[in-house]
C-alpha cells in the first residue's frame, strides 16, 4: 500500500510539505441547459441538442434555468457559504472551437455562494478544507480528434449545460486529503440530488492547484495546475507525481524551474507534462453580461430552500453511531450511498436491530443488487419484507447461509420471506428435544470421535456438528447442536 | 487611458484579427475617440451612487426548467463553414501526440 492509500504524508520523511487547492467542476442534473431549453442530456447524436442560444447564432438571447440556480444555493447552504442577496453573470472571453460565442457566461466579482466549509474523513479523522466560492457557469462542448485527420470534428451539445465551480482554499496538505475532499463533495451532491456525479461521463472533473514549501513555513510557493482530472484516482495519482517532481527540483537546488502552469497528467506514463507553448497568457476581459438581468435574492426564499435540505452524511454519520450503535465503519458503508441508507432505516423503523440489519444489508443485500446489476429501487423487495429475513435469521428460524437463498427468491418473486422459508424448506430446526435425539444418536454412531472431543480435540467437534447437518440435510441450527454435543458428551463448553 | 499600438495588436490578437498597418492606425483612433466620450462620464459627481450591473431596471428573469425542442436534424450544421455530419468541422487543434483536448 502507497503511502497516500495509507492516508498519511507521503512528505512526512521529508523537510517539505504540499499545498493543495481544488476547482471541483459539477455537471447539475437540470432537464434543460442552462440559459436555453435545449435538453441537458448525455449520449445522443452529435449536435442533435443544440439551438440558436447554445450555437451562438447572432440575435439569440439566453435566459436564465431557475433550477440551476436553486440547486447551486442548495448546495451553498449544504456547505455553510454565504449567499449574498445579489449575484450576477459575467462574460469570460477566449477562443476556442468547442467555445461556440467566443466567450463562456459565468460569475466573476458575484458568485452565488461565499466562503463556507466542507468536512470531510481521512481515515476516520474529521479534516475541513475552508471553500473560497462556488459560482455556476456553462460549459463548453466537445472537440473530438480524429488519428491522422488534419481537422477537429466538434459536438455542442454539452455546450451550455450547466456547470456549478466548487473553489477551495488551498487548506488539503496531501493527495490522499484531496482524493477524500472530492469524495465528500460527490456524496453531498448526491445527497442534495444535484447532480448524478457520473464521473465516466465527466460529471465531476478536478483541476489541481498545487505547490510545495518548506514543512511549517506559511507562505505560498510558484503553484502548478494540473487540469481536467475525472476521477478520484487520476486527482491523487496526479498530485503525487506533481508532488514529487517539484520536490526533487528543491531538493536539486532547481527550485527556479517551478513555473506557474498549467500540466496534463498522463497516467500511462505517470507523469505531468508541461502545457507550456501551447498557451498564451489568458486575458479573459471579463465584464458584465450584458444579456442577463441580475438575480435579487429575498432571505426568505433562500430559507425555503434550506428547508428543503435533507440530513448530510456527516450528521447521518454521527446519529448512526449514537443513537443506533453502528461502529463508524459500519454507519461510513451505509451513509455513503444515499439510497442504501434510507433502506437500512426503514429496515430497523420494523426491526429495530440496526447492528444486524446494517450487516445483512451492507453485506447479501449488497451483493445481490451487484449480481443483479441493479440498484435498491429496482431489487424488489420492499424494506420491511428484508428486516422480517434479517428477524428470522436472529430468531435462528432460517440459517445465515439459506438466507442468502431466501433472499434471492424473495427478489426474484416478491414474497415474503416466511412464506419463501416454509416453501423452500429451509426452515432452520432449532427444536430442542428433536436435535437433542439427533445428537444421541450422532453420539452413538461415532465414538472415537467423540472420545477425542473428550480429551479436549476441539476439532473433532465440527465433524461431529456435520454428522448432525448431514442427518438433518442442513437444516439444524449449527450453534444449538454444538451446545447440546458439548452438554451430552459432558465435554467443557467450547470458548 | 493610453492607446498604444501595443495595445491595438493586443485586442487585435485577443480578437483573432489580423490587421494592417493601415487598420490599425485606423482602429486605435476609434479606440481613442470611444474611450474619450466614456472618460467624459468621469466629470460626474457619483458620490453615494451604486454601480448599475445592467442597463434595464430589471432583475430575476429566470425560466423554468422545461425542456423545448432543439433545431431539426442538419440545421444547426447549415450555416457552418465546414461540416462531416453530425459534426462540426475546424482546423485541427492539438499536436499529433494524442493530447487530451483542452479547454482553458
Amino acid at each position: 500500500m502507497s503511502a497516500a492509500a495509507a492516508g498519511r504524508d507521503p512528505l512526512e520523511s521529508t523537510r517539505f510539505e504540499a499545498v493543495i487547492g481544488l476547482e471541483v467542476h459539477v455537471q447539475l442534473l437540470t432537464r434543460t441547459k442552462m440559459f436555453c431549453r435545449c435538453e441537458a442530456r448525455f449520449g445522443t447524436e452529435a449536435n442533435a441538442l443544440t439551438c440558436p442560444v447554445c450555437l451562438g447564432l447572432p440575435g439569440s438571447l439566453p435566459c436564465i434555468n431557475r433550477r440551476a440556480v436553486e440547486s447551486t444555493v442548495r448546495v451553498g447552504l449544504a456547505f455553510g457559504s454565504e449567499i449574498p442577496l445579489l449575484t450576477k453573470f459575467d462574460r469570460k472571453s477566449y477562443f476556442y472551437p468547442d467555445l461556440p460565442k467566443g466567450y463562456q457566461i459565468s460569475q466573476k466579482d458575484d458568485p452565488i455562494c461565499k466562503g463556507g466549509r466542507v468536512e470531510f474523513f481521512v481515515d476516520g479523522e474529521i479534516r475541513v478544507a475552508r471553500l473560497v466560492r462556488i459560482h455556476l457557469e456553462e460549459d463548453a462542448g466537445k472537440n473530438i480528434h480524429v488519428e491522422g485527420r488534419p481537422e477537429s470534428w466538434v459536438d455542442l451539445n454539452r455546450a451550455g449545460t450547466p456547470l456549478m465551480e466548487v473553489v477551495s482554499e488551498p487548506d488539503l496538505r496531501t493527495p490522499r486529503e484531496a482524493g477524500d475532499y472530492m469524495r465528500m463533495l460527490r456524496q453531498v451532491m448526491l445527497y442534495l440530488g444535484v447532480s448524478d456525479c457520473n464521473m465516466e461521463e465527466g460529471s465531476l472533473r478536478c483541476d489541481c492547484n498545487v505547490s510545495t514549501r518548506l514543512r511549517g513555513a506559511s507562505h505560498l510557493e510558484t503553484r502548478t495546475e494540473i487540469k481536467n482530472l475525472n476521477s478520484f484516482l487520476n486527482v491523487e495519482k496526479a498530485l503525487e507525481h506533481e508532488i514529487a517532481r517539484q520536490i526533487r527540483l528543491r531538493e536539486t537546488g532547481r527550485e527556479a524551474e517551478i513555473v506557474q502552469e498549467t500540466r496534463l497528467y498522463d497516467p500511462d506514463r505517470g507523469e505531468t507534462r508541461s502545457m507550456r507553448g501551447k498557451e498564451e497568457a489568458h486575458d479573459y476581459r471579463y465584464f458584465p453580461e450584458p444579456d442577463l438581468a441580475p438575480l435579487v435574492f429575498s432571505p426568505e426564499w433562500i430559507d425555503g430552500l434550506r428547508a428543503t435540505l435533507p440530513e448530510l452524511p456527516l450528521v447521518r454519520l454521527g446519529r448512526f453511531q449514537e443513537d443506533l450503535g453502528l461502529s463508524a465503519y459500519h454507519a461510513d458503508q451505509l451513509v455513503r450511498d444515499k439510497e442504501i441508507a434510507d433502506y437500512f432505516e426503514r429496515c430497523v423503523e420494523s426491526y429495530r436491530q440496526p447492528q444486524s440489519v446494517g450487516n445483512w444489508v451492507l453485506n447479501a443485500l449488497r451483493e445481490e443488487l451487484r449480481s443483479r446489476g441493479v440498484g435498491i429501487e429496482d431489487i424488489g423487495v420492499a424494506p420491511e419484507r428484508f428486516a422480517e429475513l434479517v428477524r428470522a435469521v436472529d430468531d435462528g428460524a432460517v440459517s445465515t447461509q439459506k438466507a442468502r437463498d431466501v433472499l434471492r427468491a424473495m427478489a426474484d418473486s416478491g414474497r415474503p420471506a416466511a412464506e419463501l422459508i416454509r416453501e423452500m424448506g429451509v426452515e432452520q430446526i432449532s427444536d430442542d428435544s428433536f436435535l437433542r435425539g439427533v445428537v444421541q444418536d450422532v453420539i452413538a454412531a461415532h465414538p472415537g470421535p467423540v472420545e477425542d472431543v473428550r480429551r479436549g480435540k476441539r476439532n473433532s467437534i465440527n465433524f461431529l456438528v456435520g454428522q448432525v447437518m448431514r442427518r438433518t440435510k442442513g437444516q439444524a441450527n449449527p450453534a444449538m447442536a454444538m451446545s447440546l454435543i458439548d452438554e451430552l458428551i459432558g465435554s467443557p463448553p467450547a470458548e | 487611458m493610453d492607446v498604444t499600438d501595443e495595445l491595438v495588436a493586443k485586442i487585435a490578437r485577443l480578437s483573432r484579427l489580423a490587421l494592417g498597418e493601415e487598420e490599425s492606425a485606423e482602429m486605435k483612433e476609434h479606440f481613442r475617440k470611444v474611450l474619450g466620450f466614456v472618460s467624459e462620464l468621469e466629470s460626474l459627481d457619483l458620490e453615494g451612487v451604486a454601480p448599475s450591473l445592467f442597463a434595464l431596471d430589471a432583475s430575476n428573469v429566470q425560466r423554468e426548467d422545461e425542456p423545448a425542442p432543439s433545431l431539426p436534424a442538419g440545421a444547426a450544421l447549415a450555416n457552418a463553414p465546414a461540416a462531416h455530419p453530425p459534426f462540426f468541422l475546424v482546423p485541427r487543434i492539438v499536436g499529433d501526440a494524442g493530447e487530451p483536448e483542452m479547454s482553458p
